[in-house]
């Protein structure tokens, strides 16, 4: 459970540190999916990524 | 929804500190059914017609197992007041106070519409609905009506359970035929004899929080019964993909051969004296988990002997 100091709304130097740990957790996360989506464009266009008016 | 149940889900909560760490948010996508959710839906995937490029096909997969786990965040944000009671789930990120009630409902929401629209995106229409239809159907149709209202809730709410398969089919074929429909009613048969192994086990923490499980409800002797007769049912399912010859007798002999420790155990435990029911109940639950990830690599190796 949330300790007193917590309920009052300080943040502590550990909770500090945590959040940072999730917060690069999440940008890993979503840089995934930015690949993903970037990798399944690619296998979509095939051999038409290359076919575009310059 | 009185004032109390909106203050117990978070809707009224004081803001507070998002205190979760990420391990926390990923203990919320239940992350153990989930390895169950990709094996089917891997299963699935390879069984269908056609070929998928296994780039799409890792993301298929992966939004798959992101979709089930944000309904299992949904389920555990309604299910907070419950998950407090049963010891079971007591150390649950919401009911132990790691993650606010709040914060796990907009993870799950938005985690759900981001699986959802990506499916439909990357891989076609057809999945991102049938993915969209299982999140639906376990957050609101399972959790939130059935869960508390009727000892059945686990019988009808197995489907939810039972679709990454089907969603895996869809994925790589854009349709859907029958044999996914038998994958599809494999797990949804297997689901009440593995819950209600563990709610045997577990009754009392069910009892404790008012959740109306088959044995609360009908007692131990109806459950075992019924456990008995979901198992003869699960057996002759399991053999049809077998019967209407989508697989080979390769499935046939590995699937008989599991169905027959499955209802072994069933009538073992049907019969086990009162000291050995709980410790007959927990090999049961084991086994069953074991069990449908044998039933599902037999299917696919199968397939792929063949």
């Amino acid at each position: 459970m949330q300790d007193k100091t917590e309920q009052e709304g300080v943040w502590t130097e550990e909770l500090l540190k945590q959040r940072r740990r999730r917060a690069a957790i999440m940008a890993v996360a979503l840089l995934g999916f930015v690949a993903l989506f970037f990798l399944v464009t690619l296998v979509k266009l095939g051999a038409n990524v290359a076919n575009r008016g310059i | 929804m009185s004032q109390a149940a909106k203050q117990h889900q978070g809707f009224d909560e004081p803001v507070s500190l998002d205190t979760g760490s990420a391990a926390d948010f990923i203990e919320l996508m239940k992350p153990r059914v989930m390895s169950l959710v990709i094996f089917t839906a891997l299963v699935g995937l390879v069984m269908a017609p056609g070929s998928l490029h296994p780039v799409i096909a890792v993301a298929a997969l992966v939004l798959i197992a992101t979709g089930a786990g944000a309904s299992a965040a949904l389920n555990m944000w309604y299910d907070a007041d419950i998950d407090a009671i049963m010891a079971r789930t007591q150390s649950r990120p919401i009911p132990a106070g790691r993650v606010a009630p709040g914060d796990a409902l907009t993870f799950g929401l938005w985690v759900s519409g981001l699986s959802v629209m990506s499916m439909a995106v990357l891989v076609n229409y057809l999945s991102a609905a049938l993915l969209a239809f299982t999140i639906f159907f376990y957050a609101v149709i399972y959790t939130i009506w059935l869960k508390r209202h009727t000892a059945q809730n686990i019988v009808i709410g197995g489907a939810a359970g039972a679709l990454p398969p089907v969603i895996g089919w869809a994925a790589a074929a854009n349709s859907i035929s029958l044999e996914p429909l038998l994958f599809f009613a494999i797990i949804f048969f297997w689901t009440p004899p593995h819950f209600w192994a563990l709610a045997l086990v577990k009754n009392a923490d069910y009892q404790a929080a008012s959740v109306p499980m088959l044995p609360v409800t009908q007692g131990e002797k109806a459950t075992l019964t019924q456990i008995v007769i979901y198992s003869l049912i699960l057996a002759v399912t399991t053999m049809t993909p077998w019967a209407l010859g989508y697989s080979g007798l390769f499935y046939a002999a590995g699937a008989g051969a599991l169905n027959l420790v499955f209802v072994g155990l069933a009538l073992m435990l049907a019969f086990a004296k009162p000291a050995q029911r709980n410790r007959m109940a927990m090999i049961l639950f084991a086994w069953s988990i074991f069990y449908l990830f044998l039933i599902f690599a037999l299917l696919m190796a199968d397939r792929l002997v063949a």
